[in-house]
Formats: structure tokens, C-alpha cells, sequence
């Protein structure tokens, strides 16, 4: 008989369908790599960053996700305080790249900023590349992962009780010395919690980079053209290492919480 | 000098407020949905009156005929709310330190410990706010708004939601800060005894209007309306039939009740509600020439009993020590003086338009 407090009972047939479902999740990660020795997989990581794609995607990445956490914060804000006619609309807009698929995005991006768009016809005329460029590279980025950002930011902010908020103003607190001093703050555990998989999510794109920047490549780009060129052998290498990257990345997260969970009183 | 008019559309709610007092502690009473919460935000600036004058010893806040509005970082109006507000992710000294007034710059280490000391919680600097009990809390909130240099402090029902005793001491404790730091206080309960306690000006508000203002001995003593007199708590609202009436005295019938009191002359017949307080009502031995009552509940309290009785058909209740037993035959007295002729209640015409 088990003693303390009754939790509830999870029955058999939701078991079964949970079991189903994480064997089939569980099966490329444990079966996909077969007989691939550790030097193999080192070759291709020297062969992947000399010909530039490891840097240009830790990069990438990195400035895609600090673009999403400083613009994306300021909306998630708004849209966690502000009540106006069109929020739901605003909300669908923030969530579209979510549903859509990638390559589509990719699309409407090269409609936009291509050399033929409105917008990247007249950055040309400053000399600013944006396609088969790092400004491309990022805006795809930027378009596919910001809502991840966004939404945990906006949930972070919602959580917030605005009650606090009017008692910094009453103490002599204007609204932006308000949203830093109180709103940010409290909201600041749930924003990072949204950062590593905006991140992880800008590492991996590859729909929508590969119509605006096919060059110069990002991992899953390379990794797209080593599949094309040489076959499965010498892409899996590489589908590895994306892997590691996105696994080690969570554990850490993971590490970090726990971490910070153990240091609250 | 406290000077608030607010007419404020919210909803089906209509709150139309006007008060002008120069005293220093200011209670708004009334039962919950009367629109004192509401008239505090005015204050505060939380809540803008469609029409309206907002003003603080001479310091006009709100002004809707000349569009002034200063925005609620501006006003220096001390908030502590019922809910516990403090930054929960600051230490108690950083909570008080964080409006601490600008004066007080290159001091603030001072000033903050001179604040947690006047509420009492010197040692209590790098706590955090949920190592402190709710009366801890507001302890922090007042000495949090304090810090401000306020120009008033508006608290909102601060100690509802503390343990009765812990509510007591937290009382008296506000009495004293109010002296210490010289400020006015603007205080909102639905508790007659906080207000009686805290009030040298008791508003009392009913369905988004003041129905009266007055110390709170004169609106116990002398409610205008039968409202009013339900919140103070003379609970017997009587309907009375004028018998006789000169100026400067009434005598009027209730039931078998003759009651004779002092008052503005009335015409003969004229029907009238009249009240009378629980503790005024004398129980007497029975016979003649009291009216004869019975005793139909008896609810005792620390210290003493409220009676229900039943003067041949007519309710009335009567605070007694020592309670007569339940069905007891009894004599029932109501003093000369001690019923109070009061107004008809306003019309329907505040709080749903």
C-alpha cells in the first residue's frame, strides 16, 4: 500500500497510447546512427567549419535570437497590457509564422526584401545585400523563431499581477522606469525560459533560409547540399551534431533551472 | 483639506461623490459595491472622473473643467492596498527605498532604517517579502509609502485580510505614524468600528453616493436615513406615525411603542421611519405601564447579549447583560430621546442609472 498523499492515477490505455508515441519519438535518436565511429563524426565537423557553416550559424543564430528578445519583448508587453479593437488579429499575426510552413515564409520574405522587393530594392540602392547574405540569414531566422520568444514572453508579462505595477506608479514611478524595475524583472525567468528555444529554433531553420540565403551556408543548409552531393553517409554526421547541439542545449536549460529552483527560499 | 467631487461612469455603475473636509483622518464607509474603493482611485489617479475636482491641501490634482490631471507618478498619494503589494523580488529595505523621496538622496541607507523602524521591523532589512506574515507586509506597504514624503496616505482596506488581533494593534500603530509623520489619511473600510476608531471624518457612501458625512459620534448618534442607519448600527428601523409634534420635540407611534424624542416639528399623522439602537432599548420587568414583549432569540456575545423580541407583532432588537431566557414575558422601555427620526432614503437614483 503506498502511504502520503494519493496522487492521481494515470489508467492503463493513456499509458499504452504515451509509451506508443515515445518509442516512436525515441527510435531515430537511438537506431539513426548506426556504426557511425566518433572520427567520422569529427571529420565532417572539421569539413563543416572550414567551409564556414558552424560559425555562420552560431552566429546567425545568436543575433536572430537577440533581435527577437529586444523587439519581442516590447510587443509581448504590449500585447500582455494593452486592450484595444484588433488584438486578436495582432495575436494571429505573432502566432502565423508558428503555423505556417517555413518555405513560405521563406517566400514572402524574398517578395519583400529580394533584390526585386520593394524593400530590398531600396536597400540596394545603399549597397546593402539582404539575399545570399548574413542579413538574410537572420531575417529568416528572425521570422520563424521570434514567436517562440514572444509567447513565452507575453505569458511571462500576463503573469505578472498589474496591481504592482499601479503601486510603482503611486510610489513616483512613470511607466518605463515601471517596466524595469517591476515588469521586466518578474517577467524575466519566464523571457529566458523562451530564449534557448528561439535559439535552438533559429539554429535549425532551414525552410525559409534556404529561399532567401542559400550561401553562405548555415548547418542545415550545408547539411541539405552534403545530402545532395555525397548521400545519407555525409549528411548524418552532420544531423548529429545539430542534434548534440539542440540536446545539450535543453540539458543545460534543464541544469539551470533546477539550479535556480534549489536557491529560492 | 480634503476636497473630492467625482462623477464616473463604470459599467451599469455610477459613482457621483462629493465630500470637502478639512479635517486631517478621513474614513469612506459603506457596505462593499458603494464605490469607496472607487473614489480612493480617483485620488490616486487610477480611476479618471468624467467630471470631477480632486484637491489636497490647496494642491489641485484633478480638474476636469480646466483638464488638469496629474498622472498618478506625480500625485504623492501613499497607496497600500488589501492584497499584499510589495515587490516581491526585492528586499524589504529596497521595497522602502525604491520611492523613497528625492530629499532624501545620499541618505536613503538612514531614511530607510529610520522607516522600518517607525512600523516596527528594524531587523528586518534583507528579508524577502515572502518571509514576512501579512501583518509584516503592510507594516513594510506603510513604511514603503511613507518613504514617498506623501501628500496623503490612501489605504485601501489594508488590514482586511489580517488576523483580528494582528488587525487591532496595526490600528493603533497607524494612529501613531499619522502623528510621527505628520500626514493626512484618506481610509477606506466597510467596518464601522475601524472607521469610528480611525475617522475624525466619517464619509458614507451607498450605491456610488454620499449619504452622509459627519464625526463618527454624530453619524452613530444621529444617521440620517434608514441606509445610514443599518451601516452605523442601530439596527431597530422603525416605521412611526406623528401623534403630536411642536418644534423641538416629536412624539410618534410604532406599533405599541410610544416614542418620544426631540427633532423639527412634524405634521400630525405624518408616517416617518424612526431608529432606535439596539443598546438603548431597556428590558423591564413585565407589567403595566410597559409594553409587553416576548423574547423569541437570544444571540450572546463576549461579554454581552442581543435580544430578538417581539413587542405584540412588531421586531425589535435590545443589547442586554444579563439576557433574558428565551420566551421570557418582559417589559420593553425606549428612553425619551433615544429614537431617531430620519429621512426617507434617497431615491433610487445613484449607483444603476
Amino acid at each position: 500500500m503506498r502511504r502520503g498523499r494519493l496522487a492521481p492515477a494515470v489508467p492503463w490505455p493513456l499509458t499504452l497510447a504515451g509509451v506508443l508515441l515515445l518509442a516512436y519519438l525515441a527510435t531515430p535518436v537511438v537506431f539513426g546512427f548506426p556504426g557511425l565511429d566518433p572520427s567520422t563524426v569529427a571529420g565532417a565537423v572539421r569539413q563543416a567549419a572550414s567551409a564556414g557553416a558552424i560559425q555562420t550559424s552560431l552566429v546567425t543564430a545568436t543575433v536572430s535570437t537577440v533581435a527577437a528578445v529586444v523587439l519581442g519583448v516590447p510587443l509581448a508587453y504590449f500585447l500582455a497590457r494593452s486592450e484595444f479593437r484588433g488584438k486578436d488579429l495582432v495575436s494571429a499575426l505573432v502566432y502565423l509564422p508558428l503555423v505556417i510552413p517555413p518555405v513560405v515564409g521563406g517566400v514572402l520574405l524574398l517578395a519583400v526584401y529580394g533584390p526585386y522587393g520593394p524593400v530590398g530594392h531600396w536597400l540596394g540602392g545603399w549597397g546593402v545585400q539582404v539575399t545570399d547574405a548574413f542579413p538574410g540569414i537572420v531575417l529568416a531566422q528572425t521570422f520563424v523563431s521570434a514567436p517562440y520568444l514572444i509567447v513565452a514572453a507575453r505569458v511571462a508579462f500576463e503573469g505578472v499581477d498589474p496591481t504592482l505595477e499601479r503601486v510603482s506608479y503611486a510610489l513616483g514611478k512613470p511607466p518605463l522606469a515601471t517596466f524595469f524595475r517591476v515588469a521586466l524583472p518578474l517577467a524575466w525567468p519566464g523571457i529566458l525560459a523562451g530564449v534557448p528555444l528561439a535559439w535552438l529554433r533559429a539554429l535549425g531553420e532551414f525552410g525559409a533560409t534556404v529561399m532567401v540565403a542559400y550561401h553562405p551556408y548555415t548547418l542545415p543548409v550545408y547539411l541539405f547540399v552534403q545530402f545532395g552531393s555525397e548521400g545519407l553517409r555525409a549528411a548524418l554526421p552532420i544531423a548529429v551534431l545539430l542534434l548534440v547541439a539542440g540536446a545539450g542545449v535543453l540539458g543545460a536549460v534543464q541544469l539551470v533551472r533546477r539550479g535556480a529552483t534549489r536557491m529560492l527560499p | 483639506m480634503l476636497h473630492v467631487e467625482a462623477t464616473l461612469h463604470l459599467g451599469t455603475f455610477r459613482l457621483d461623490v462629493s465630500f470637502r473636509t478639512e479635517h486631517r483622518r478621513v474614513v469612506l464607509f459603506g457596505p462593499s459595491g458603494a464605490g469607496k474603493s472607487l473614489t480612493l482611485q480617483c485620488v490616486a489617479g487610477f480611476a479618471v472622473p468624467e467630471r470631477g475636482h480632486i484637491e489636497i491641501d490647496g494642491t489641485v490634482l484633478f480638474d476636469s473643467a480646466t483638464r488638469t490631471n496629474i498622472p498618478p507618478w506625480q500625485r504623492r498619494v501613499g497607496l497600500v492596498l488589501q492584497a499584499y503589494t510589495l515587490f516581491p523580488h526585492l528586499t524589504v529595505a529596497e521595497n522602502v527605498a525604491y520611492g523613497l523621496a528625492p530629499v532624501w538622496k545620499g541618505r536613503e541607507p538612514v531614511r530607510v532604517a529610520t522607516l522600518l523602524a517607525a512600523v516596527g521591523l528594524e531587523g528586518y532589512m534583507d528579508r524577502m517579502p515572502s518571509q514576512l506574515s501579512g501583518g509584516q507586509r503592510q507594516r513594510v506597504a506603510l513604511a514603503q509609502a511613507l518613504a514617498t514624503d506623501p501628500r496623503i496616505l490612501a489605504l485601501d482596506e489594508p488590514f482586511s485580510a489580517v488576523d483580528a488581533p494582528v488587525r487591532e494593534r496595526l490600528r493603533r500603530d497607524l494612529l501613531e505614524l499619522l502623528d510621527a509623520f505628520r500626514v493626512p489619511l484618506l481610509f477606506v473600510t466597510h467596518d464601522f468600528g475601524e472607521a469610528y476608531l480611525l475617522g475624525e471624518t466619517v464619509v458614507i457612501l451607498s450605491a456610488g453616493r454620499v449619504v452622509q458625512v459627519g464625526s463618527p459620534e454624530e453619524v452613530a448618534r444621529h444617521p440620517r436615513t434608514a441606509t445610514v442607519a443599518r451601516l452605523v448600527g442601530a439596527a431597530n428601523v422603525l416605521e412611526g406615525e406623528v401623534l403630536d409634534s411642536q418644534d423641538g420635540w416629536v412624539v410618534l407611534r410604532a406599533g405599541p411603542l410610544t416614542l418620544r424624542t426631540g427633532g423639527p416639528a412634524l405634521p400630525r399623522g405624518a408616517r416617518v421611519p424612526v431608529c432606535v439602537r439596539p443598546e438603548d432599548v431597556q428590558i423591564l420587568p413585565e407589567g403595566p405601564p410597559w409594553p409587553r414583549a416576548r423574547v423569541t432569540r437570544v444571540l450572546t456575545r463576549h461579554g454581552a447579549a442581543t435580544v430578538v423580541l417581539s413587542v405584540q407583532g412588531l421586531a425589535l432588537e435590545a443589547s442586554v447583560a444579563p439576557a433574558p431566557p428565551l420566551g421570557a414575558s418582559v417589559g420593553v422601555r425606549v428612553p425619551d430621546g433615544a429614537a431617531q427620526v430620519l429621512e426617507p432614503d434617497d431615491e433610487e437614483g445613484g449607483g444603476r442609472p
